[in-house]
């Protein structure tokens, strides 16, 4: 069992970790009230980007904090419509996919089938000789060891701080924040683009070190599944990492059940994780439904979606 | 410290109406040649480029309608949900499925005749659409999930199902080595007119636009799916069934994207095979519905800019060595023009100092 259990578990990780880092960047975006549907688009910029700075600079470091930028600068476009121009932001966030999809392929051309410096795996001294946790939680490579400080530190960021404060109060009641001094509309652009760089890593993330290399539209529907993520964590990066680790599990379960050589097509098992998801939706929305009858539970912050302005209240 | 600071326009200035979309079809250019400059390539040669693929002769003209077929069928499809405030992102989806069920009953039917099988093909097309968009459907009305989240995700789904089925038990073989189905019966083909690709999906579509516009301004339907799409709460105190039209338009919506998977297949590639079936059909859908403004009349020109889009960008790829992102790029940034456009139609943009 456990020559099972250690394999599947680090696959799971290593498939769940992208979805983790677009997850929270998704939760900074919605808690300030800002929805980003395009994280599709942003994190295709992220692969691509951190993929060529990679290729250019020869360091794969050097490569993820330049995808990360990307994101963050391109997700700007959204805040700009949607908070200075009032766009809908469903459909700039759509926007932002077609976008994200288009420029990546058309920059990305001149990279298909190039080999680029990636992350290798490292092996933690020690603690991945722990037989099972050993090889499920610390042989990575280095990004998902920044995931496990990336957690709790977007956590405590969250829920602990001010800044993490000033979010959340703009994301519930931006008039009150507004009245005791707050810049909603900053707030909402810093959260945005805080947001658009999680989600450029998470790109980078696939084309750095997960992949690794280029690929057309090789973010495949992970950015969507993010956003069902987010409800299914109920806003709460801590809770992101069961959604994020189950999801990846259902991604290395196919490949686990291949490599004991079950008959199962590798298209019917490419659905999983794809039912699975619209069922945690299902899962997560009809238990806040059975709890909302009792206490006020957190559909979501209360002003998400709605743009802010001085002279209209909402 | 300056900042733009939108004001509401107290009138409505009518020019704008045309201004601004054409403005930011011009804007769109300009950004889209800055691309192309990046990549080394002339803006000019190449816009002519796309141009000349396009409308360049006849057979460049039924091109573009050929690949203007499905996406009048997808755009459709999208634009009905967008009359009631929902968002159906899964036309690709049932577009695949649409193709399946045409095809799962060209293989079961495959001796009628014509003018049996032809019908029967649509209709489990539409069926098989339109059990695509139940899903969503249900939990949207028992659970309040959100539709964007689940159409979406049962794309993937879908497009699994159909490798599924390419790869396996519909698997012609003859050719093992290719996932794809055996050729459609001579029976269950569109002709193809003008020794083009070009069959009569194109009329369809178009003749489905006007009944959908027709329905929507002439009907009971159409007005109380209107009434829903402005406000819930209103349709439910004047005593429409919201949950009721919700499933139905998105089923409905569902099958409309799945008859132009049919067409696809019997009028165009006689086969169900993955590569080529769909060029994206279904989410350029949501931007034709989007620019249209869910008005199905619109849908036609918005869904023929679209194909000269893509068919230009084809013969791009050929000529210069772009790929299809190239359309797709420039489909988002037609769509961030349009929507700042918009923007500034409804308010003015002043630049106030804030201290």
């Amino acid at each position: 069992m456990i020559e099972f259990l250690g394999p599947f578990l680090q696959a799971a990780i290593r498939s769940g970790t992208p979805l983790l880092f677009a997850t929270i960047g998704e939760i900074y975006t919605e808690r300030s009230g800002n929805i980003n549907l395009g994280i599709e688009g942003l994190m295709l910029i992220g692969a691509v980007t951190g993929f060529m700075a990679s290729l250019w600079t020869g360091n794969p470091v050097l490569g993820v904090i330049l995808g990360s930028l990307a994101g963050g600068c391109v997700s700007l476009i959204h805040a700009f419509l949607t908070i200075t121009l009032n766009v809908n932001q469903i459909v700039s966030g759509l926007s932002l996919v077609f976008f994200g999809t288009g420029v990546s392929a058309v920059v990305g051309t001149p990279l298909v089938g190039v080999i680029a410096p990636s992350f290798e795996e490292i092996n933690v001294w020690l603690l991945s000789d722990i037989p099972l946790i050993g090889q499920a939680f610390f042989q990575h490579n280095l990004l998902v060891y920044f995931s496990y400080l990336f957690v709790p530190l977007s956590w405590v960021i969250l829920f602990k701080t001010k800044i993490g404060l000033y979010i959340r109060s703009v994301g519930e009641n931006p008039q009150t924040a507004d009245t005791v001094g707050l810049n909603v509309n900053r707030i909402r652009y810093a959260s945005i683009f805080a947001g658009g760089t999680m989600m450029g890593l998470a790109g980078a993330y696939l084309s750095l070190a997960y992949t690794p290399m280029w690929i057309e539209n090789m973010v495949a529907g992970r950015g969507w599944v993010a956003i069902a993520l987010v409800i299914f964590s109920m806003w709460n990066p801590k809770m992101a990492v069961f959604g994020a680790y189950l999801f990846g599990g259902m991604d290395a379960l196919g490949f686990a059940l291949q490599a004991r050589g079950a008959q199962i097509s590798t298209h019917l098992l490419g659905m999983l994780p794809y039912v699975f998801t619209i069922f945690l939706l299902a899962i997560s929305m009809w238990r806040s439904k059975m709890k909302s009858v009792g206490l006020s539970v957190s559909m979501g912050p209360s002003a998400l979606g709605k743009p802010f302005s001085r002279e209209q209240k909402s | 410290m300056l900042q733009l600071k939108l004001e509401k326009r107290l009138s409505y200035n009518k020019k704008l109406d045309y201004m601004v979309p054409a403005l930011s079809m011009l804007f769109a250019l300009i950004a889209g040649s800055f691309v192309f400059w990046i990549n080394g390539a002339n803006p000019f040669e190449a816009y002519k480029e796309m141009f000349i693929g396009a409308f360049g002769d006849g057979y460049s003209i039924s091109e573009t309608l050929v690949q203007t077929t499905p996406l009048l069928f997808t755009g459709l499809a999208v634009s009905l949900t967008l009359r009631t405030l929902l968002w159906n992102i899964g036309a690709e989806g049932q577009f695949f499925m649409g193709a399946m069920g045409a095809t799962w009953a060209a293989q079961t039917f495959s001796n009628q005749p014509p003018w049996i099988l032809i019908p029967l093909l649509m209709l489990s097309a539409a069926v098989a659409g339109a059990l695509w968009g139940l899903p969503p459907a249900i939990l949207k009305t028992k659970l309040h999930v959100n539709e964007i989240l689940t159409t979406l995700l049962l794309n993937y789904v879908a497009i699994f199902y159909v490798n599924y089925l390419l790869y396996g038990p519909w698997k012609d073989p003859r050719y093992p080595g290719f996932p794809q189905t055996p050729r459609y019966p001579d029976a269950a083909l569109l002709h193809q007119y003008f020794n083009t690709r070009l069959s009569m999906g194109i009329l369809i579509g178009i003749i489905l636009a006007v009944i959908l516009y027709v329905l929507y301004k002439k009907t009971g339907w159409g007005y109380k799916i209107q009434v829903i799409g402005q406000s819930r709460k209103t349709a439910k105190y004047a005593g429409i069934r919201v949950n009721r039209n919700i499933i139905r338009v998105l089923m409905i919506s569902g099958a409309i994207a799945g008859l132009g998977g049919m067409l696809q297949i019997s009028g165009l590639h006689h086969k169900l095979r993955l590569g080529g079936i769909s060029n994206n059909y279904g989410y350029t859908g949501i931007i034709i519905a989007f620019l249209a403004n869910g008005n199905p009349l619109a849908v036609i020109f918005v869904a023929l800019f679209m194909g000269a889009l893509l068919v230009g960008g084809d013969s791009l790829q050929m000529t210069m060595g772009f790929g299809k992102g190239v359309v797709h790029m420039f489909e988002g940034m037609v769509l961030f023009f349009v929507l700042a456009g918009e923007a500034l139609k409804t308010y003015k943009i002043t630049v106030v100092k804030n201290d």
